[in-house]
């Protein structure tokens, strides 16, 4: 244990990241590493500010510990201070990964595993180009902090994310397939979605057409609700863009009407995945934090200072993208909850519309945008042919209002490679979802 | 032959919420990288923090057994040593400087807030070999990132300001920040004629980081794939690799020590495609010029990464591009994207009428479309000889797009 200086809070956050990475592109192996990062990430609070530093020698904790309580001023009522009295004391242990972590599966069979996917495009003549990429990581966390938390856990994720081209000029198209899950085993057989993710890809390259914009029957499917939820919604519920604005709380009061009735989004970081937080960087466990239930506001996303800002609970969502930086306010799986009607039919009703499957990127602020990927008209209630476009954008709360349709089967979504960008913390690893969503009016560019 | 990289971060950090200076971080962080090249092979090792090199290059001499193609040579006998000591800083130098432009906005302007991050940072980069090349790029810079929101708006920021430098004026910045928030209230309706549109490069010339790749170009998989060599764009367009420490705040040379020849770094010159991007092994595999970009992590094997582009500028100002018109400052544009044959088209969530030297007032929002062909084509206008420090000490980018209102 440290030595916690008295008349502040403090804490500290020892991360253990094992992790490998292979890389094969056009047949050629050209990147295989792994390696065990150990660093700390060490905070006080004397109740006025925050003083954080991180270091990779860990022998030096204690020291680290006096000279931040150098900079700040002592404060005998610290522990009534309202952050404070949010911050949770757990005492547990609670690692999972470590009978089967991804440290003990041999580099040589990652890359085997790896050539096994590369088999699906090598031999493709219409693929111009191509990139896979094997990608693990086991996390251990132990955080103790000077109110008496003292908590070890795991978290891990194994993934393979194929990228390739067709064609060249201005008849091509990129695609990705990305699959990821918290144990090895769980990817190691993926290659019939592989291929058939592949070939769907070559269908749209050869056969997809340019639609005309304006304003279209959208559906997203679980990938691209997932995104929407995150982008255009999931950041508008960290409080810490709330904080100090009491007519931002009034305009975000919880219990007011936001979205469509058949619209509920929550966030959970107790769902196995990408976005597994069992605990955030400040110790709090993880909550299943309903943002919006049939369309009315009821909660958001904190850290303990947000928390203590707004008079709310914390929701386990204070999160720090590695050992060298502080817990912010972050999602960790996102997702639109499941409605009631088939897939099937939530097409059926549409006269003329868009199916969006796959998606490259997606924004929001007041206005949001997903970037598609592979897209397909609908015409009669029926999916008729590939279609391609820029950009679908639209007003967010208009947006959410117009959802008219939420069909009945949840998929949640886990990636290696990329993840959220939030300030200069990038990336953070997030899972999110959704089932197929519909959406009366969104603008097609 | 062994080779070493060195990469040390040294950053005070101050977290700004509320118009207030909410917390200080520091730190110090440490990367060593050991590479051992053998017979057209590469071994990688590395780690963060107090290295023992032996045991990292004994790990870089097993991972010679996975076989990795690097049929080319380390980089040898080059030797250059940049240190940029223009910035005299400390950390007390940026927390004054830091709390006098909140105070100051603060009084100005109480209805906004100013939040996210005030940093100084010191970067080491260091790449040595039995070759004998030792090269070594030091700088020291301050990064402000101040997001501006106004009390009560529903997004998470309403404007920006951001500036990375090796001085800090607090004096320069409380203007600029005023500007941006004075027009930000003066609100402007979407003119009906036909204005030029004012950008940063950056958004747009992605298209050329990723379809410049040689390895694309290698493979036949570019969207110019049939126009290297070809007249394609304006003859007064003319793109390059923005590889010059003062401006770039990077290093000269890439991680394989590459420092390419001033030549090499154009890609496009009077609207002539001339050669795509390359590192070492891009560059001999396709039969093209190594063009130094190399990239990758301490740790990691060195390959072809999208380098930083430019798009020379011209002698005319902002205002003399605008040739008597008002333009159209497009402040923030997230979410944009090209298709597959070329045409970009991206919602703008902020954006300023300009005259060219001062902001006018703030648009409605609406979206932005045009085919790189045209943008960088008929409709290109130019870059402006002088930075705007508003926006964020760039030189701006001018062209015609078709705009749409939402």
């Amino acid at each position: 244990m440290y030595n916690f200086p008295e008349n502040f809070y403090s804490d500290v956050r020892i991360e253990r990241i094992y992790h490998s990475t292979i890389r094969i592109e056009m047949g050629r192996l050209e990147e295989i590493k792994e390696s065990v990062d150990l660093g700390a990430f060490i905070r006080l609070f004397d109740g006025s500010r925050w003083y954080y530093s991180s270091t990779t020698e860990l022998d030096s904790i204690d020291k680290e510990l006096h000279n931040l309580a150098g900079l700040a001023k002592e404060n005998k009522e610290i522990n009534n201070h309202p952050v404070v009295k949010r911050m949770q004391q757990n005492v547990c242990k609670q690692c999972i990964y470590q009978e089967n972590s991804v440290e003990k599966v041999n580099l040589q069979d990652k890359l085997k595993l790896l050539e096994t996917y590369s088999e699906h495009v090598i031999d493709d003549s219409d693929i111009t180009h191509w990139n896979i990429v094997y990608s693990d990581n086991n996390l251990k966390k132990n955080f103790y902090s000077s109110i008496g938390s003292n908590i070890e856990f795991d978290s891990q994720i194994a993934g393979v994310r194929v990228a390739f081209r067709f064609g060249s000029g201005a008849n091509s198209f990129t695609e990705i397939w990305c699959k990821a899950d918290v144990c090895y085993d769980k990817i190691t057989n993926l290659h019939s979605e592989c291929e058939s993710k592949i070939a769907q890809a070559k269908d749209f390259y050869k056969n997809a057409e340019t639609i005309p914009g304006g304003n279209y029957t959208v559906v997203l499917s679980p990938m691209a609700a997932g995104i929407f939820a995150h982008e255009s919604f999931g950041h508008k519920s960290e409080a810490d863009f709330m904080v100090g604005d009491e007519e931002m709380l009034k305009e975000w009061q919880l219990g007011k009407r936001v979205g469509s009735e058949k619209l509920s989004i929550i966030d959970d970081g107790n769902v196995f995945g990408s976005g597994y937080v069992p605990f955030d960087d400040e110790g709090s466990k993880a909550a299943k934090t309903v943002l919006i239930e049939n369309g009315i506001l009821r909660g958001r996303l904190h850290s303990s200072v947000t928390a203590a800002d707004l008079n709310e609970d914390v929701t386990g969502n204070a999160r720090g993208m590695n050992f060298e930086f502080e817990p912010i306010v972050r999602m960790t799986c996102t997702y639109i909850d499941a409605g009631n009607i088939s897939k099937e039919q939530l097409i059926s009703e549409i006269k003329y519309g868009i199916l969006v499957d796959t998606v490259k990127h997606g924004s929001g602020m007041s206005t949001f945008t997903l970037a598609p990927s592979m897209a397909y008209l609908i015409e009669n209630g029926q999916i008729t042919k590939p279609v391609k476009f820029s950009v679908i954008t639209g007003n967010v709360m208009k947006t959410l209002n117009q959802i008219d349709g939420v069909s009945d089967k949840l998929e949640l979504l886990s990636f290696v490679g990329g993840g959220c960008g939030k300030m200069e913390q990038f990336p953070l690893a997030v899972g999110f979802g959704g089932p197929f969503v519909r959406v009366k009016e969104i603008n097609v560019q | 032959m062994r080779e070493k990289i060195t990469e040390i971060f040294q950053q005070t950090s101050l977290s700004l919420g509320q118009s207030e200076i909410q917390a200080v971080r520091r730190k110090v962080s440490k990367r060593t990288g050991c590479r051992v090249y053998k017979q057209d092979n590469i071994g990688i090792a590395g780690a963060i923090g107090e290295a023992n090199e032996e045991e990292l290059y004994a790990k870089a001499e097993r991972n010679l057994s996975y076989k990795i193609d690097y049929p080319v040579e380390a980089t040898e006998n080059k030797r250059v040593s940049i240190n940029i000591d223009e910035c005299k800083l400390n950390d007390n130098d940026l927390f004054e400087a830091v709390e006098e432009i909140l105070k100051k906005t603060a009084e100005r302007h109480s209805n906004f807030t100013i939040n996210h991050k005030a940093n100084l940072n010191t970067v080491e980069l260091g790449l040595e070999n039995e070759g004998q090349t030792k090269l070594y790029h030091k700088d020291k810079f301050v990064e402000l990132g101040l997001l501006l929101k106004k009390r009560g708006s529903s997004d998470i920021l309403d404007t920006a300001f951001s500036y990375i430098g090796r001085q800090v004026n607090p004096g320069k910045v409380i203007e600029s920040v005023s500007e941006l928030i004075t027009a930000f209230e003066r609100e402007e309706q979407l003119p009906a004629e036909t204005l030029p549109i004012i950008l940063h490069d950056r958004e747009l010339t992605k298209i050329f980081q990723k379809d410049l790749s040689g390895k694309l170009f290698g493979n036949k998989a570019s969207l110019f794939q049939e126009q290297l060599g070809a007249k394609v764009f304006n003859e007064k367009f003319s793109l390059k690799i923005a590889n010059d420490p003062m401006e770039s705040f990077s290093p000269i040379f890439d991680s394989e020590g590459t420092i390419a020849e001033a030549s090499a770094n154009w890609l496009i010159r009077d609207g002539k495609i001339i050669r795509p991007y390359t590192d070492k092994r891009t560059a001999k595999m396709y039969n093209f010029e190594n063009t130094g970009c190399a990239g990758g992590s301490y740790d990691g094997v060195p390959t072809l990464h999208a380098p930083h582009l430019e798009i020379m500028h011209s002698e005319q100002t902002l205002k003399s591009l605008l040739n008597g018109k008002m333009g159209i400052l497009i402040m923030m544009a997230g979410g944009g994207d090209f298709t597959p044959d070329g045409i970009f088209a991206s919602p703008v969530q902020l954006a300023y009428l300009t005259d060219g030297e001062r902001l006018i007032g703030k648009l409605p929002h609406f979206t932005i479309k045009g085919s790189i062909y045209n943008i960088f084509g008929k409709d290109f206008i130019g870059v402006s000889s002088d930075k705007h420090f508003t926006v964020g000490n760039e030189r701006l980018f001018v062209t015609n797009m078709k705009l749409t209102a939402l």
